[in-house]
């Protein structure tokens, strides 16, 4: 069998117009769309895309296919696909985007715990959920897709992802700075009302990450 | 061609890596990271998240972990390197909360009782685990490589180490402009991970398990050892196509009454739990090379019996509650998930349990050169414990940037050595747009079936001297390249210099396999079936010599000299 795919090529040092491209891929029950585009890879053209573990633990192979960001490894290739880079971000080549823009608007923030010290033993503590929950998040970025107001260049406003960022930070026992402020200084306020966010993976971002962070004031 | 210097540089952007960087830095190199894939993306990410630490139970100690290492390598792993990793285990797992993450607590909220767990070969409970499996770590690992100070260079791969008799920098070739840089540098860490890539797609590891650690230290002189021994797990998928080599379970998943069956319907092997993750692997690559195989080419996995015990349904209780049914939910539907219906299996590449040779410093047989994580041998000898690998890379990383930033610190910046870096770099410059015959990723793909096919579980003299000669043909034939031309990810380029690397990787693989005249661990010789302690309780050395490999062996140091 064969299933028919357009996938969007673009080539900066071509100065060609970016676009839609139809492929014929072999097609078995059971394929997903990352086998399709290794299949276009090594049999046809070699188009530029990330991926790394095939099981959706890496992150690396989201992008918007027939219009909704989906990772590429856990998307059953359907006859008639249309594979597109994620919107929200800058794209390099083909497929592939610039994660970086995603971290310029965190980076100032600190979403890390500082300086790294070992303890000497593991202290007692109890993870809260969220933090369980939010720490499964493979940095994927699509969650950057489904918002309807994230600009990569907009400093001053974060999207989904940058929010998730901070919410790991802020449910971390050990964590002691003001993730809260720090979500009003990238414009969380406007969530309030849209919440139309949505993570590929299942993660509740606006229960877990979102509200949390709109009503928190300093530490959990 | 651009030109930077740097205390130390870590090849290698996972846990081994970010571990190595961090350390170093805390010591006050100046550092750079080199990351094939953007940081935290490595294997370390796709683990289940499993860490094994010693004294967080009240019957265990180092010793009794010691001993279950040593075993569970059948005797060939490195006394003095075992006895300071069983030590020192507590550490690791430290430093992996000390960078953010979060081991399961109990009721209590500490790291006890119930919140442990034990996997296959493990006599004493000493699992810590990870809520959010491995996913959890590696996105700590990203956090806490972006609050380190360290230069991160992602999609970056270094393709050969500089300098003369001892190791004073390295090329990087960068995916997103094309460029190459030299970082000269007073150490180099290699902490790149392992070479389960070369097994493709009948592994569980990520595009980038190359191997390019074990190749960049053949190429530049230094020794490695066991590199015949290539860890499969036993339990991963067959099919459909896109999921083949997927990770599904290993031993202590199996319950109490999981068997595995043949292709003829014939129960080849039952209570899996107590058995190492190669006797099973074994097992069923056996079965497969004698010609009873399913139709999808495995042998099958059938768990059923365990819901008509109580033991068996808690079993799977617990295995559900952890995740490890997630994938066959996801693959073999519901059905198998509830082990109602049988799973069709086929061992998967896993872990290089050899590597390049280190002290206890992490230092490697070349000056200036370190080695940590997957990349470094010694600690695993012929085969893995279940949850030993995390707990080494953030422990050995640590050590390793420690000793490469007292050795490049004391030692000053060293010279550059302009003429093999500029030579080096214009041949990588080159390569876009050259019309050769050959596409890289074809000449990959016919190395991964040649390595799975001559160079897997199950070996024979005759068909490792194929894969060598195979071997020299692909060779041969990438030096006629076709490569698209452009400089922006143009991911050919990286597929050309990762193909040189995993040929070289390849060769000392087939070449130890070729040298161990027994059958040990994940290294079964269908032409020497037995174990044969009498000769064979040696590590095989390989380094290059004038273009060649060459290999010795060396007796184990008995355990009692470990201190």
């Amino acid at each position: 069998m064969k299933a028919s795919i357009k996938v969007w090529r673009y080539d900066p040092e071509s100065g060609l117009p970016p676009g839609l491209f139809p492929f014929e891929v072999p097609y078995q029950d059971g394929d997903t769309v990352l086998q399709a585009l290794l299949n276009i890879y090594e049999n046809e053209e070699p188009i530029a895309f990330r991926y790394g573990c095939r099981l959706k633990r890496c992150g690396l192979c989201a992008m918007e296919i027939n219009g909704r960001p989906r990772l590429a490894c856990r998307t059953p290739l359907k006859d008639g696909i249309t594979v597109k880079p994620l919107r929200s971000l800058p794209v390099i080549r083909d497929l592939v985007v610039d994660r970086d823009a995603a971290f310029r608007v965190l980076l100032p923030l600190q979403p890390w715990l500082s300086p790294v010290e070992p303890p000497v033993n593991l202290p007692r503590l109890t993870e809260p959920e969220e933090h369980k929950r939010l720490m499964a998040c493979t940095e994927c970025l699509g969650c950057l897709s489904t918002c309807p107001s994230y600009r990569h260049d907009d400093l001053s406003s974060g999207g989904p992802f940058q929010f998730v960022k901070l919410a790991q930070m802020h449910f971390h026992p050990l964590d002691r700075q003001d993730r809260p402020g720090q979500a009003r200084s990238l414009s969380i306020e406007r969530c309030a009302d849209c919440q139309k966010c949505r993570c590929l993976i299942g993660i509740p971002i606006v229960k877990m990450a979102i509200l949390p962070l709109l009503a928190g004031s300093g530490r959990p | 061609m651009d030109t930077r210097s740097y205390d130390v540089v870590v090849v290698g952007g996972s846990g081994a890596g970010v571990s190595a960087a961090i350390s170093a830095a805390r010591e006050g190199a100046r550092v750079a990271m080199l990351s094939k894939e953007p940081v935290g993306c490595g294997n370390t990410r796709i683990a289940f998240g499993g860490f094994a630490g010693v004294g967080f139970s009240p019957d265990d100690n180092p010793e009794e972990f010691f001993r279950d290492m040593l075993a569970g390598g059948e005797g060939l792993g490195s006394a003095p390197l075992t006895r300071m990793f069983t030590e020192e285990s507590r550490q690791g797992v430290s430093i992996a909360e000390g960078m953010g993450h979060i081991f399961r607590r109990d009721e209590d909220g500490e790291v006890k009782g119930k919140a442990l767990g034990r996997a296959g070969g493990h006599r004493r409970t000493r699992g810590l685990s990870s809520p959010a499996q491995g996913v959890s770590v590696g996105g700590v690992l990203h956090n806490a490589a972006l609050g380190s100070g360290v230069d991160i260079l992602e999609e970056t791969l270094a393709f050969r180490l500089l300098g003369q008799g001892r190791v004073t920098g390295l090329l990087a070739f960068n995916l997103r402009d094309g460029s190459v840089t030299a970082l000269n540098t007073g150490a180099v860490i290699l902490a790149s991970g392992g070479a389960g890539w070369l097994y493709y797609p009948h592994t569980d590891c990520v595009r980038p398990s190359t191997g390019d650690g074990f190749a960049l230290a053949l190429e530049a002189g230094a020794e490695l050892m066991g590199m015949e021994f290539m860890q499969f797990l036993p339990f991963a998928v067959t099919h459909p196509s896109s999921f083949v080599g997927v990770f599904l379970g290993e031993p202590s998943s199996t319950g109490p009454h999981g068997r595995l069956v043949n292709g003829k319907g014939e129960t080849v092997l039952t209570n899996m739990r107590p058995k190492t993750r190669s006797q099973v692997a074994t097992a069923i690559a056996l079965q497969i090379a004698a010609g009873n195989a399913t139709e999808h080419g495995g042998v099958e996995l059938d768990l059923s019996p365990n819901l008509e015990t109580p033991e068996g349904r808690e079993a799977w209780k617990s295995l559900r509650d952890v995740g490890l049914l997630e994938q066959a939910r996801l693959i073999y539907g519901e059905r198998a998930y509830r082990f109602e219906e049988p799973w069709d299996v086929c061992p998967t590449a896993h872990f290089n349990t050899g590597g390049v040779r280190i002290d206890s410093s992490c230092r490697s047989t070349l000056e200036g050169l370190y080695a940590a994580g997957e990349v470094a041998g010694g600690v695993h000898g012929a085969d893995r414990l279940g949850g030993t690998a995390l707990t080494e890379i953030f422990l050995f990383g640590w050590k390793a940037g420690q000793a490469a930033a007292a050795h490049a610190l004391s030692k000053g910046p060293p010279g550059a050595g302009p003429g093999e870096a500029q030579g080096q770099a214009k041949r990588v410059e080159t390569l876009p747009g050259v019309r050769g015959n050959n596409r890289p990723i074809a000449l990959t793909r016919r190395l991964q079936k040649l390595m799975w096919d001559r160079v897997g579980i199950v070996r024979t003299e005759e068909g490792l001297r194929q894969a060598l000669t195979e071997m020299d043909t692909i060779e041969q034939q990438s030096s006629d390249l076709r490569v698209r031309g452009g400089r922006v990810f143009n991911t050919e380029i990286v597929e050309a210099l990762e193909l040189e690397m995993m040929l070289r990787t390849a060769r000392a693989m087939a070449t130890c396999a070729l040298e161990r005249r027994e059958s040990r661990g994940g290294h079964i010789r269908l032409d020497c079936p037995e174990k044969d302690d009498a000769n064979w309780l040696k590590n095989i050395i390989v380094w290059k010599e004038q273009d060649r490999l060459k290999t010795r062996t060396e007796n184990v140091q008995p355990r009692e000299d470990a201190r």
